[in-house]
């Protein structure tokens, strides 16, 4: 999937093609200095230092004939990609703001067909604008989740929509550590972030008001900054993982996502990824992508599962408590790596709900336990 | 003498001038929020595109300074 606003690229290569043109001109500017008979002459009497000047100048300015070369190399990339989207299907994103079985059907032929999908940023926000987040802290259940993949996903399974858990991580080295579970979206129509609509916002945004709910859901519980964090995500919620952990305000080192379109997501240097899919599961293919690198499993899809094969019972929860699963390399790679989080005792753990709130730009605090999270437009 | 003052001026001042163009791509496709590999490796060439300005900038502005040199 491509998620780009044509407009802006064209700008850009327009600026582009325009520098490319000024360094070339920079440079024809600078060979005029050095062939001024002036500094012939300084070369000429002073070899040290004029002399010296011209060495160096030289090669810098063949450097930059070069360099206005690779502008225009840029310039014809981008206007490739302006091109692309300008013949794409823009069809898709009111399909899939219908939320139809029929409409997301149809995305997933049109994405399969590996078509660029064009979302406008200004069209996205008049469908579907930006929530402001509203985050309260909420009763949390007194245990906390096994530490185990199984464990972490099972207990995922029994937040309400809408609420986000916070378990810091008992280890014996005294780094500060968390597990942050993160669930998907209630089909239904809800005033929480885990609708679908602020589902196709977490996936096309680099941050939503989602991802920046669950930030402050994390400062609200004190998580210190640089804390190290394992993710866990299903759906929507690996969606925001993924969002999360590209923000480098944020020490994530692991992200555990089921069921989520994250081929779009750039994983940033020192996180470690572990994908599951379930091949019956459509959600994951949203991206146009079956992920390369991920834990996948199950029969293909069938019509008459397609729903159920994307819930955490039963489309992935069974399956993370088998033995194959325990075994597989990939799965075995993360668990070793992830073994701080998955082996450690858990603290008490602190959930938070994350309300929709105001739709638009202005962020207010609303009530006197919630705290609003600014739209400050994601991008 | 005075002239060779303003050609070395000059050069410095394209030094600037370099520097800076190599900047703005890096700065507009920052900007952008543009989701795909295709995205990752224009933001990437940008990026070298800068490195590529600055070095070439820092040869003409010690150029430049040289040439000063040779003034005095």
């Amino acid at each position: 999937m491509i998620t780009a606003d044509p407009r802006a690229l064209r700008l850009a290569a327009r600026e582009l093609a325009a520098g490319g043109g000024e360094v070339l001109g920079l440079a024809a500017a600078g060979q005029a200095v050095l062939l001024h008979p002036a500094v012939g002459f300084a070369a000429l009497r002073s070899p040290a230092s004029a002399g010296r000047a011209v060495a160096m100048a030289e090669p810098a300015l063949a450097g930059l004939v070069v360099l206005a070369a690779r502008f225009e190399a840029l310039t014809a990339e981008v206007l490739a990609q302006v091109a692309a989207l300008e013949a794409a299907e823009v069809v898709a994103l009111a399909l899939r703001v219908a939320d139809t079985g029929a409409g997301v059907a149809l995305e997933l032929a049109l994405r399969s067909a590996d078509l660029p999908i064009a979302v406008e940023r200004a069209q996205l926000d008049e469908l579907l604008p930006q929530a402001t987040g509203v985050v309260t802290e909420v009763r949390s259940p007194a245990g906390g989740p096994d530490p185990s993949i199984h464990g972490l996903f099972a207990r995922l399974g029994t937040l309400p929509r809408g609420e986000v858990e916070i378990v810091p991580v008992l280890g014996a080295d005294g780094v500060p550590r968390y597990v942050v579970l993160l669930r998907g979206i209630d089909p239904a129509p809800n005033p929480t972030l885990n609708s679908a609509a602020q589902a196709v916002q977490t996936s096309d945004r680099r941050s939503d008001a989602y991802s920046r709910s669950v930030a402050a859901a994390l400062r609200l519980a004190g998580v210190p900054p640089g804390a190290e964090l394992m993710l866990v995500g299903h759906s929507q919620g690996g969606i925001a993982a993924m969002n999360l952990a590209a923000d480098p305000r944020w020490h994530v080192t692991h992200v555990l996502a089921a069921g989520s379109p994250i081929s779009n997501k750039r994983v940033p240097p020192g996180t470690r990824v572990l994908r599951v899919e379930n091949r019956g599961d459509p959600v994951p293919l949203l991206d146009g992508d079956r992920e390369s690198g991920a834990y996948v499993f199950g029969p293909p899809p069938r019509l008459s599962h397609l729903l159920s094969s994307h819930d955490l019972r039963p489309g992935y929860l069974d399956e993370l408590d088998t033995a194959r699963f325990a075994a597989d390399p990939l799965v075995r790679a993360f668990t070793s790596s992830a073994a701080p989080y998955l082996g450690a005792g858990y603290g008490a753990p602190r959930r938070f709900r994350l309300d929709a709130g105001k739709f638009g730009p202005p962020a207010v605090l609303v009530g006197l336990s919630g705290h609003a999270v600014g739209n400050d437009g994601g991008g | 003498m005075s002239e060779l003052i303003v050609l070395a001026r000059r050069l410095d001042e394209l030094a600037a001038r370099v520097r800076e163009a190599g900047v703005r791509p890096a700065r507009r496709l920052a900007s952008i929020d543009w989701q795909c590999p295709r995205g990752d490796r224009a933001r990437a060439e940008a990026e070298h595109l800068r490195r590529s300005a600055a070095a070439a900038a820092g040869s003409l502005g010690e150029a430049a300074g040289l040439l000063l040199r040779a003034v005095r």
